[in-house]
């Protein structure tokens, strides 16, 4: 375990793509500090930012204080575990291919962008565009957990492809516009324009939305599998209580301004 | 300030130097027979005049357009700041900056950005003043112009070398391009033109008398570079009958560019192949043409032409991402994101076909090279080109790597010719500035700009030769060295100062049709703060 504190308290963002577990364990523990940053836009060796304690496996870091203005920490990651005591800045886990992130605290915008696989637990709310694709992608997240307690901000999982995201608060507006595959699952309440062009995937929604015209109801059915998904996000730490796992569902096909094979299952009881 | 360098294999081939170990001197940044200064040790390097680009669409409003098209190419290539340059991004279509970093490493000087609308030449300059190092000219779009068609189609040759040359100066543009004549129009109703002798809608002209109308004037004009001409159907399996056509269209100077797309054979894409055997043989006999490449590489990339119809039929191919443009009475543009495939047997063929271009046309000085920056591929690819066409056994490697059509449908396989590096200097340099009529640029010799490019060269290693330069001088300056950008000074933009005036007419269709008044619309010479006028005499 490799225990970071910050030194000071960041004014200017962070670049910091180097604190991964990848990253760490590929050197020695004394060699960690050397370890470049962007400070604005200067270059500083990770030891003047922040206080570096090692002890033990390098595979598991532990950030201890607030770093809130820090991006891209565990960006393309794809083994071991962060956990983040404190908030975490932007581009969080963005394109990590494997291994666990867990904050204790709320995350920016662009969390575990066009990830594809691996798990992200935030036990606060994020900002905009969670596992979505970067401006001008094709695809954004191809596979992979994420899980917010809290409520995330808008366009979450545009783009996306695979995957997972579930939300246990609210979503802002646009949630899973564009998607071809994976599921969002939200809890609270679901923003307006979900599903918008959507030509696949799966939307959840726990509480009634208002859905765009282009969503076309097929009936109302008990779906195993969205039951099933339900538990296991339970047991992922997700609150959620034995009649929503097994409760009804009115099922919608959309957007039909498009292809119309993605599918929205809204709880009716 | 002089410099004296020292000891260099220099290659010169407008002054018939080929690998000659000398001196050279320049003062007050031109070439001059001696000098006193700092010496620069060339000892076991190759002088070269600075590079010239032909043909490379690196400013205005489509080129602008294609950056706010693709973020997503501009992530994969961000380039951080120095102490002397500016942060950009690359990839396909570089920030003006790093263009103007990019190609001074490689050892280029000169670039010619080929099509700016007039309509949007403010722009175009203004990116073209944010090109740091090279010296610049634009050419300016008249193939689908309303007012050169017009004239064409009333017969009226004064007035058609009056228009020319006010559009010219109006745009600050440097040479007369093409591109589709007569198709672009046709594109804002929703058509193409498929011949030389297919009607222009509205206007009662064809292909055929527009590229000989044009080519007419402008050599009566006594403009230093032939029409530009990207011709009609490109792209499409079966065009090279349209361009042997073209090429008989004309009678005098033509500059065919990208070469590359109008040589296919086929009647569609499954029996597509190299057409370059019968274009060969004509350019081989005719004294009046000259061509680029158009090379493509096996690379992702961002096209872009004024030709409407040919990129709308791209877009319907790939399905990909499309911007389509219309510019009012002037011409039109599309821009589709691409990516050639090495297992694709017509990129592969298309592949093949580029360099047949420069293998098979057997004068070096009728052929320039170009990628068409960035419908082929970026332009910093082009060393790689300079190795297939200094090494027939890297062309064997590639041809062993992608689709077999390249083999069975094109005649590259069959070519043994291997560049010189004289040869190589030709076509990145004298050829270029020769058919430009740039009378300073692409040469060594007495009274010439100081602008060289030093390398060090390895048979080995061609490709990673000519990426960086030792050196790279331009107007006697050190710009780069050992590949590294040390000083970014501004360059040149040349443009045509052929006078011309609208007559009344023309005026009040100006001021009928057109969005923007006439008193807005030229733009000044105190918008190039490095202009440099260049005077014909025709008119």
């Amino acid at each position: 375990m490799v225990v970071l504190r910050p030194k000071v308290a960041f004014t200017i963002p962070v670049e910091a793509e180097c604190i991964s577990p990848d990253v760490f364990a590929a050197r020695p523990a004394k060699e960690l500090g050397k370890l470049e940053v962007l400070w604005g836009n200067k270059r500083k060796p990770l030891s003047q930012l922040f206080e570096i304690d090692p002890s033990g496996e390098e595979d598991e870091i532990v950030i201890e204080g607030d770093v809130s203005a820090v991006k891209h920490i565990g960006a393309r990651m794809t083994t071991g575990l962060i956990t983040i005591h404190g908030n975490a800045g932007m581009h969080l886990g963005t394109e990590m291919d494997g291994g666990r992130i867990v904050v204790h605290g709320d995350v920016g915008d662009w969390l575990g962008a066009e990830m594809k696989d691996g798990l992200i637990h935030v036990k606060g709310n994020t900002g905009n565009l969670a596992g979505a694709g970067y401006r001008g992608s094709k695809t954004g997240m191809a596979g992979g957990s994420i899980i917010i307690e809290g409520n995330a901000g808008d366009e979450v999982g545009e783009l996306m492809c695979g995957g997972t995201i579930a939300v246990a608060g609210s979503l802002g507006t646009f949630a899973g516009t564009l998607m071809t595959g994976g599921t969002i699952v939200c809890l609270g309440a679901l923003g307006g324009r979900a599903g918008a062009a959507m030509d696949g995937g799966t939307i959840i929604a726990l509480t009634s939305p208002q859905l765009l015209p282009t969503f076309i109801p097929q009936g109302t059915d008990r779906p195993s599998h969205v039951g099933e998904l339900l538990q296991q996000l339970k047991g992922n730490g997700l609150p959620l209580a034995e009649e929503q796992i097994g409760a009804l569902f009115a099922r919608y096909e959309g957007d039909i301004s498009g292809k119309g094979k993605g599918e929205v299952f809204v709880r009716t009881g | 300030m002089s410099l004296v360098i020292e000891n260099g294999t220099v290659y010169d081939p407008a002054n018939g130097i080929d690998g000659e170990k000398m001196d050279i001197f320049i003062k007050d940044g031109k070439i001059v027979e001696e000098a006193k200064g700092k010496v620069i040790d060339a000892t076991g390097l190759i002088v070269f005049p600075g590079g010239l680009d032909i043909h490379t669409h690196i400013s205005g409003g489509k080129v602008n357009l294609g950056r706010l098209f693709r973020p997503e190419d501009h992530r994969k290539d961000p380039v951080p700041k120095t102490a002397v340059t500016r942060a950009g991004t690359g990839y396909s279509i570089p920030t003006t900056y790093v263009t103007g970093y990019r190609y001074a490493t490689m050892g280029y000087t000169t670039v010619m950005e080929p099509a700016i609308t007039p309509l949007s030449a403010r722009h175009t300059h203004e990116e073209l003043n944010d090109t740091p190092i090279l010296d610049k000219a634009a050419y300016t779009l008249l193939g689908n112009n309303h007012f050169v068609m017009h004239y064409i189609k009333e017969g009226d040759r004064e007035n058609l070398k009056n228009t020319i040359a006010w559009f010219l100066g109006a745009s600050k543009g440097y040479a007369v391009k093409l591109v589709n004549p007569g198709g672009v129009e046709n594109w804002k109703w929703g058509r193409d033109v498929e011949s030389l002798d297919d009607p222009v809608d509205n206007y009662d002209v064809t292909p055929r008398e527009v590229l000989a109308g044009l080519a007419r004037a402008n050599d009566e004009m006594g403009l230093p570079h032939p029409i530009h001409v990207h011709a009609n159907n490109l792209g499409m399996p079966g065009n090279y009958e349209t361009t042997i056509e073209t090429i008989n269209a004309v009678k005098d100077r033509i500059h065919l560019t990208h070469l590359q797309f109008q040589a296919y054979t086929g009647e569609g894409w499954k029996d597509f192949g190299s057409g370059m055997a019968e274009i060969a043989k004509l350019i081989n006999r005719c004294d009046h043409v000259t061509c680029d490449m158009g090379q493509v590489l096996f690379d992702e990339t961002t096209t872009m032409t004024a030709d409407g119809p040919a990129q709308h039929h791209l877009y319907r191919l790939t399905g990909n991402k499309w911007i389509n443009a219309d510019v009012e009475m002037e011409t039109g543009a599309g821009i589709v994101p691409y990516r050639y495939l090495e297992r694709n047997p017509v990129n592969a063929v298309q592949w093949a076909i580029g360099l047949e271009v420069a293998l098979m046309i057997t004068d070096p000085w009728k052929v320039s090279l170009t990628t068409d920056h960035p419908n082929g591929g970026p332009f910093y690819h082009y060393p790689k080109i300079i190795s297939w066409l200094m090494s027939k056994k890297e062309r064997e490697t590639t041809l062993g790597t992608i689709h077999k059509a390249a083999a069975a449908r094109a005649i590259l396989a069959s070519l043994d010719r291997e560049y010189s590096l004289y040869e190589i200097a030709v076509i990145t340099r004298a050829a270029t500035a020769k058919t430009l009529g740039l009378k300073g640029k692409g040469h060594l010799g007495i009274g010439a700009d100081a602008d060289l490019a030093i390398y060090r060269f390895s048979e080995d290693d061609i490709e990673g030769s000519f990426k960086r330069t030792v050196y790279t001088i331009k107007d006697g300056r050190i710009v780069v060295k050992n590949g590294e950008v040390v000083a970014t000074p501004e360059g040149k933009t040349y443009w045509i100062d052929a006078g011309g005036e609208l007559t009344d007419e023309d005026r009040q269709v100006f001021a009928k049709y057109y969005t923007m008044t006439l008193e807005n619309y030229p733009v000044q010479a105190e918008y190039l703060p490095r202009g440099e006028a260049v005077r014909c005499g025709g008119i």
